[in-house]
């Protein structure tokens, strides 16, 4: 298959186009389902993994002319080529590192994708812009129901669908809304979220999922509970949560607004201005500027970038994106300075 | 995704705590042995550290008998211990194969009892899924009308009752 160029765009969740973007950048819903008649990926020896490869493929490909899937096998791909999937949020960290039979199947504008061997057979996903959990879980849904019809799925008539880990079981579905919350990090007011959302058995993440720090203000809000609730009331429990952190966030950028303009629009243009001149740079530090500079457009105090190109700069100044710019492997050092190189480049006036 | 233990650096982490120190969010991820060993989730938070989320797995509180720990999976050869340890099963059919033990570890990480399922159903399990459903149903009827003493609508249930039972019998047989 030939690849997007993913050094220069991001798909289409980055695009700032959903509603409520300024402060939620998107919406996932992904789905884990298992073939009936085979072991759990981590019990399958090499040629079972391959056989079911081959088998969910085929059925994928089926799918594939309505959908507009490409499959990519990724026993055969780079590392570097795995790892530059993960950053866009098309394959898990840990599908990235795993070995045997495996793939992933995406949509040009990288809505769907589809995991095949991952820690369950098949790990079916939605990402969209914005806060749109109705659209994600009907496009999701569908996929579902079409792929069903092609796959005996694992399933127990009290236990629901069946998956490697009992944390999935039930519905099998892990709803994950990330929003964008600088002015409650900068006012420390971040902590009163984390307390409202563990109250109702939802979990905190970063960027990339489980296990990952919240650099540049990104905090991911997932379900715990998969069972005993149907899918529609998993996703009502965020329905009922989410507006209220949008608020929140909103009255406090408000507030600050209010209290001091000049200083803020300082802060945000200071972000902006070592964006555009540094030499050598950190991801975590770049994360920590963007997220200043987002805040910012979102805010109206700067009006030099669209947001759509704010959102892309998180994924693609990451370092696997930057290590496929250049075509070959850098050490951290080596990659401050093309990050560097990058953000100047894109951040012309 | 499925990290190792930060404490033992041998078993599946499979508590995950993110505390916030001085604004900066810090994770840790922990085995539930060592998360109950050094008690975390149960300890009052400190004033600078604020523990802000709970543990996915509540620590453990039901005893596991050994002669569980030691049951094998006759189609993917998985111990319930093995299971205990990687905190991923082998196959499907060991929901049922270790249900004894899997069932208070899923009402307790799930926070639902009994554990059932309502969500969606895949159409090749819709008829099943119905039929169990109406027997459930059928089955707690019975004993309100039992109880009411009204014989009339008892003697129906058990009817329908046996006509489902029936049913299910003449599946098994097709499919064996
Ligand atoms: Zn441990
Ligand atoms: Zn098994």
């Amino acid at each position: 298959m030939k690849p997007r160029n993913f050094s220069s765009s991001g798909g289409e969740w980055l695009r700032g186009t959903g509603p409520e973007s300024d402060i939620v950048i998107s919406s996932r819903i992904r789905l884990a389902r298992n073939v009936d008649g085979y072991s759990f990926v981590s019990r399958m020896n090499s040629e079972s993994r391959e056989t079911l490869e081959v088998y969910l493929h085929q059925r994928i490909r089926d799918l594939a002319g309505k959908l507009g899937l490409e499959y990519r096998n990724l026993k055969e791909a780079s590392m570097l080529d795995r790892l530059l999937l993960m950053e866009r949020h098309l394959i898990s960290r840990e599908h990235v590192n795993m070995d045997g039979d495996r793939g992933v199947a995406y949509t040009a504008e990288e809505m769907v994708s589809v995991m095949t061997n991952e820690e369950d057979h098949l790990r079916l996903q939605v990402l969209r812009s914005g806060l749109q959990l109705d659209e994600t879980w009907e496009l999701v849904n569908d996929i579902d129901n079409r792929l069903a019809e092609l796959v005996p799925y694992s399933f127990h008539s009290r236990l629901g669908f069946l998956t490697a880990c009992p944390t999935n079981v039930g519905t099998g579905m892990r709803v994950s809304v990330m929003f964008h919350l600088p002015a409650l990090v900068l006012t420390k007011q971040i902590q009163k979220v984390f307390q409202a959302v563990s109250k109702i058995h939802l979990a905190v993440r970063g960027l990339y999922g489980e296990g990952t720090m919240a650099f540049g203000d990104f905090y991911q809000i997932s379900n715990q509970v998969t069972l005993g609730k149907s899918e529609e009331e998993i996703i009502q429990g965020f329905k009922s949560l989410v507006p209220r952190i949008i608020v929140y966030e909103r009255k406090v950028r408000d507030r600050m607004i209010e209290d001091n303009r000049t200083r803020l629009k300082d802060t945000v243009s200071r972000a902006f201005g070592i964006l555009q001149n540094a030499q050598t740079i950190s991801s975590e530090e770049t994360m920590d500027l963007l997220s200043k500079v987002r805040l910012g457009v979102n805010l109206g105090l700067l009006s030099d970038i669209r947001i759509s190109r704010v959102n892309e700069l998180f994924i693609l100044t990451q370092p696997a994106h930057l290590q496929k710019l250049e075509g070959k492997d850098l050490d951290p050092q080596d990659r401050d300075v093309v990050r560097a190189q990058f953000l100047r480049k894109h951040l012309q006036n | 995704m499925h990290s190792t233990c930060e404490n033992c650096q041998k078993n599946v982490a499979t508590v995950h705590l993110t505390e916030i120190v001085d604004k900066v969010p810090r994770e840790s991820h922990l085995c539930e042995l060592c998360a109950q060993k050094l008690s975390v989730g149960s300890k009052p938070a400190k004033a600078e550290t604020e523990l802000v989320i709970t543990p996915a797995f509540e620590p453990a509180t039901e005893v596991i008998p050994d002669e569980l720990l030691g049951m094998k999976c006759p189609s993917c050869g998985i111990t319930f211990h093995e299971f205990r340890v990687k905190g991923r099963l082998g196959c499907s059919g060991d929901y049922a194969y270790f249900e004894k033990g899997l069932t208070p570890l899923i009402e307790r990480i799930q926070g639902v009892s009994p554990a059932e399922h309502r969500g969606k159903v895949p159409p090749a399990a819709e008829a099943l899924v119905n039929v169990q459903r109406e027997r459930e149903q059928i089955e707690r009827e019975l004993k309100d009308v039992i109880r009411t003493e009204n014989y009339e609508r008892a003697a129906q249930l058990r009817d329908r009752l046996k006509e489902i039972i029936q049913g299910e019998e003449e599946g098994q047989d097709e499919t064996a």
